[in-house]
C-alpha cells in the first residue's frame, strides 16, 4: 500500500467517525444500522418460544467508546429501575379490579420469558418495549411531578435544587445535571450535555397555562428522559 | 466538507455502496411494493398427519398389519364424535380431525412425505419458520415471514405481526421484523396512546416533546450506549411506535365493541380470545384492517401428546386448529381487497409443525416424534386441491418425489421445508433464492 493510500484510509476512518450530521455519533458508523443478531428473536422472545441463541450481551465485539457490547435492560431489571430513579413509583394502572403492576401484566409481549413456552429473554429495542416504556412515563411522570411539586424541598425526587416553580436557568440547568445523575448515573459538567433538555423545558414551559410553566416543563423533562435510549440500554 | 462530500471526493462513498448492495438491493424492492398479503400458521407441538392431513384407511391398516406396515390410525379410539374412516374431501381424502376445512378443500393444496431430519421441536420449528436447516437448534437466516415482509415493503404500521411465534431477522430491514405479542388484546393496547387511558398529557407538553425528538438526536449522544446500533434501534423502535398510535386502527382490535359484532359471530369468540379461533381473528383483522402485511400465528397449541391424552387432546386441538384455519380461509375470500378481488385472492397461507407424530401408537397409547410431516398451502398463487408428495405405506417414511409432477418418483427427490417454503415465496411472486431450493411447480396457480 503506498503511503498516499495509507494517508487516504486514515481520513477516511477519521470521517466516517467525526460529525454527527448525517445520523452517526461518534462511534457510529453513520449508515443504516444493521439489526443485531441480539434482536433476532423478533417475536421469538416477544411473545415467541425462546428464538435462537442471541449474543448475551455482556459478550460480543463492543462497538467503539464502550468496553463491551451494549445491552437492553430486562423487564425485571427495567421494573425494579423505575421505582429507585422516581422514589418508589411503578407504573400501575386500575382497570376496577384494583391496581395492576403493567410491567407484569405485558411482561410476556415485552419478551420476557415464562421459562414454559419463552426460556430466554428477548432484548430487542423493539417497538413494543419502545411504545410500553413512553405509556410509562406519561403515566409515571405526571404522578411523580404532581407528588414532587406538592413535597418540601427536603423530600423530592424531582426538582430537589432549586424553588419548584422557579424557571431561572441556572436553576434549571441544576436540576437537570441531578436529572442526569439520576436517571442515567452520568455526572455532566458541560453545557452541551443538557442544552437539548434545556431547550425542550423552556419549550414545554413557556407555552404552558398560566401557572403550570413548570411543572409543564418538568414533565416534559421526565418523559424524555424515560424514553432515551440511555435509560433502557446500558 | 462534511462525510459525504469526502467519501465522493476519496471514491469510497462509491465502495461503500458496492458493500452495501444487499441492503440497498432489498430496500429498492421493498420500495416496489405489492399488494399481497400472508399468514403463516403454527401447529405448535407436532401433529399427527393420521388424524390431519395424512390420513390412512384403518379397513387396509388394520390392527392385525400393525407390525407389518408400521401404520396405526387409531381412529377407534378418538372420541365419538369423529369419523372412524378417513373423511372425503372431494379431491383427496383428510384425516377425521380436520373439522370445517374438509369443505375447503379447493382452496388448499397438501404436501405429504415432507422429510424433516429431526425429531427436536426447536429444530423442527425453526426449519419451518426459516426454510432452513438449522445450526445445531439455532434458527439460520431470517424468518420466510421476514423475507416476506421486506419484499412487501413498509407500507403498513405493523408491517409483521406475531402471536406466539418466534421470528428471526437476522439481515432484512428493521421494519421486516416481526411486532411479536403474547396475548391477543395487548394489540389493541399497542395501537393505543397511554392504552386508551385519559391521558393527563397537556398539547403543549406533546408539542415541544414531538419537536424534542424530531431534532438529530445523534449531536446530544456523545458517548454511551444511545451512539451504538441498538441505540439507533431503539430510537427507530421508539419513532415507529409513535407512527402507530396515530394510525387509530385500535378499534379493529377491540373484539368486545359491538363494531365487531360480526367478526365474533364469524369466529365464535365468546369472550376467550387466547384461543385458535381469537388468533384467527386477530390474523384477519390485522391483515383486512390494514395494520400488517404479514401474520404470524398458532392455530394450534399443545399437541405434544405422548401418552394417554393423545386419543381426547390431540384430536380436539388438531381439530380446533383447523377449524380456526378453516373461518379465516372463509372469511379471507368472502373479503373485498382494498382494489378489487378477495383478500383471499391476495394471501398466500403456509400451514406447517415441526413435525408429524409416529404412525404407530407407542405403549402409553400416545404418538412419539415423527420424521414425516406434511404441510398446507392455500390462498393466493397456490392451486387448491392438489396433494404433492407421499408418505409410504411402510412407517410413513418420506418417498423420493419428482419435483416437476409432485408424484413419488424413485429418481425423485427428498421433499423439505425448503421445498415448501420457496414454494410459498414464489405464489406471491417473491424472490426465494436466499433459500436456495426450488418450489413445487405443480402447485403453483
Amino acid at each position: 500500500m503506498s503511503a498516499l493510500s495509507k494517508i487516504v484510509l486514515a481520513l477516511a476512518v477519521v470521517s466516517l467517525g467525526a460529525g454527527c450530521d448525517d445520523g452517526g455519533g461518534p462511534g457510529g458508523n453513520g449508515d443504516t444500522p444493521p439489526t443485531p443478531d441480539a434482536a433476532a428473536g423478533g417475536a421469538g422472545g416477544a411473545g415467541g418460544m425462546g428464538g435462537g441463541e442471541p449474543p448475551h450481551p455482556d459478550m460480543g465485539v463492543a462497538e467503539q467508546g464502550l468496553s463491551r457490547t451494549a445491552g437492553r435492560m430486562t423487564i425485571e431489571q427495567l421494573a425494579r429501575s423505575i421505582p429507585v430513579v422516581t422514589g418508589g413509583l411503578r407504573w400501575t394502572e386500575d382497570f376496577g379490579q384494583g391496581p395492576v403492576d403493567m410491567l407484569e401484566v405485558l411482561a410476556p409481549t415485552l419478551g420476557a420469558p415464562d421459562y414454559l413456552l419463552v426460556t430466554e429473554e428477548n432484548l430487542e429495542p423493539s417497538i413494543i418495549v419502545a411504545k410500553f416504556l413512553q405509556d410509562a412515563s406519561h403515566r409515571i411522570c405526571v404522578r411523580w411531578i404532581a407528588e414532587d411539586r406538592q413535597k418540601p424541598q427536603g423530600e423530592r425526587t424531582f426538582v430537589r435544587h432549586a424553588d419548584w416553580e422557579s424557571r431561572d436557568p441556572a436553576d434549571v440547568d441544576a436540576t437537570l445535571r441531578a436529572l442526569k445523575l439520576r436517571f442515567f448515573a452520568r455526572k455532566v459538567t458541560d453545557d452541551e450535555s443538557i442544552r437539548p433538555l434545556r431547550e425542550l423545558f423552556v419549550n414545554a414551559s413557556s407555552t404552558a397555562a398560566p401557572g403550570n410553566g413548570a411543572r409543564d416543563g418538568w414533565l416534559a423533562v421526565c418523559i424524555a428522559l424515560m424514553t432515551d435510549p440511555e435509560f433502557i440500554l446500558y | 466538507m462534511n462525510r459525504r462530500e469526502f467519501l465522493f471526493r476519496t471514491g469510497l462513498f462509491a465502495g461503500a455502496m458496492t458493500l452495501g448492495g444487499g441492503l440497498a438491493g432489498r430496500v429498492a424492492r421493498a420500495a416496489g411494493e405489492r399488494d399481497h398479503y400472508f399468514v403463516f400458521g403454527y401447529f405448535e407441538g407436532g401433529w399427527d398427519h393420521l388424524l390431519g392431513l395424512d390420513p390412512r384407511d384403518p379397513q387396509v391398516f388394520t390392527e392385525a398389519t400393525v407390525r407389518e406396515t408400521g401404520i396405526q390410525p387409531g381412529y377407534d379410539r378418538l372420541p365419538p364424535q369423529y369419523s372412524r374412516r378417513p373423511i372425503d374431501a372431494g379431491p383427496f381424502q383428510l384425516g377425521p380431525c380436520v373439522g370445517e376445512l374438509a369443505g375447503l378443500s379447493e382452496h388448499f393444496s397438501v404436501v405429504r412425505g415432507i422429510n424433516m431430519a429431526t425429531l427436536t421441536h426447536e429444530v423442527g420449528r425453526r426449519y419451518f419458520l426459516t426454510g432452513r436447516q438449522p445450526q445445531g437448534i439455532n434458527a439460520r437466516g431470517s424468518s420466510v415471514a421476514t423475507l416476506a415482509t421486506a419484499q412487501l415493503g413498509a407500507d403498513r404500521p405493523v408491517p409483521h405481526l406475531a402471536h406466539r411465534v418466534e421470528t428471526y431477522n437476522v439481515d432484512q430491514p428493521a421494519f421486516a421484523g416481526a411486532l411479536g405479542v403474547a396475548a391477543v388484546d395487548h394489540v389493541q393496547y399497542i395501537l393505543r396512546e397511554d392504552l386508551g387511558l385519559p391521558t393527563d398529557i397537556p398539547p403543549n407538553v406533546k408539542g415541544a416533546l414531538g419537536a424534542y425528538w424530531q431534532e438529530a438526536r445523534a449531536c446530544e449522544h456523545d458517548h454511551g450506549p444511545a451512539t451504538t446500533s441498538l441505540g439507533r434501534l431503539y430510537e427507530e423502535s421508539r419513532a415507529r411506535a409513535r407512527q402507530v398510535v396515530t394510525s387509530n386502527l385500535h378499534r379493529h382490535f377491540q373484539f368486545n365493541a359491538n363494531e365487531l359484532r360480526a367478526v365474533r359471530a364469524h369466529y365464535g369468540i365468546d369472550g376467550n380470545l387466547e384461543s385458535p379461533m381469537g388468533r384467527a381473528a386477530l390474523a384477519s383483522q390485522a391483515l383486512k384492517s390494514g395494520l400488517s402485511r404479514v401474520v404470524s400465528v398458532a392455530f394450534a397449541t399443545g399437541l405434544d401428546t405422548h401418552d394417554g391424552q393423545w386419543a381426547n387432546d390431540h384430536s380436539t386441538g388438531l381439530e380446533m386448529g383447523f377449524n380456526a384455519l378453516a373461518r379465516l380461509i372463509a372469511d379471507l375470500r368472502d373479503s373485498e381487497a382494498p382494489g378489487g378481488g378477495s383478500m383471499l385472492s391476495k394471501t398466500t397461507i403456509l400451514v406447517y409443525s415441526e413435525f408429524g407424530r409416529t404412525p404407530r401408537l407407542n405403549e402409553r397409547n400416545g404418538r412419539d416424534h415423527h420424521l414425516g410431516n406434511c404441510a398446507l398451502l392455500a390462498g393466493a398463487g397456490i392451486r387448491g386441491g392438489r396433494v404433492v408428495g407421499k408418505s409410504s405405506d411402510n412407517a410413513m417414511g418420506p418417498e423420493l418425489v419428482d419435483l416437476a409432477t409432485g408424484r413419488p418418483s424413485e429418481q425423485g427427490v427428498s421433499l423439505t421445508p425448503e421445498h415448501v417454503a420457496t414454494t410459498a415465496l414464489r405464489a406471491a411472486g417473491l424472490d426465494a433464492a436466499d433459500l436456495r431450493s426450488e418450489p413445487l411447480p405443480s402447485l403453483l396457480a
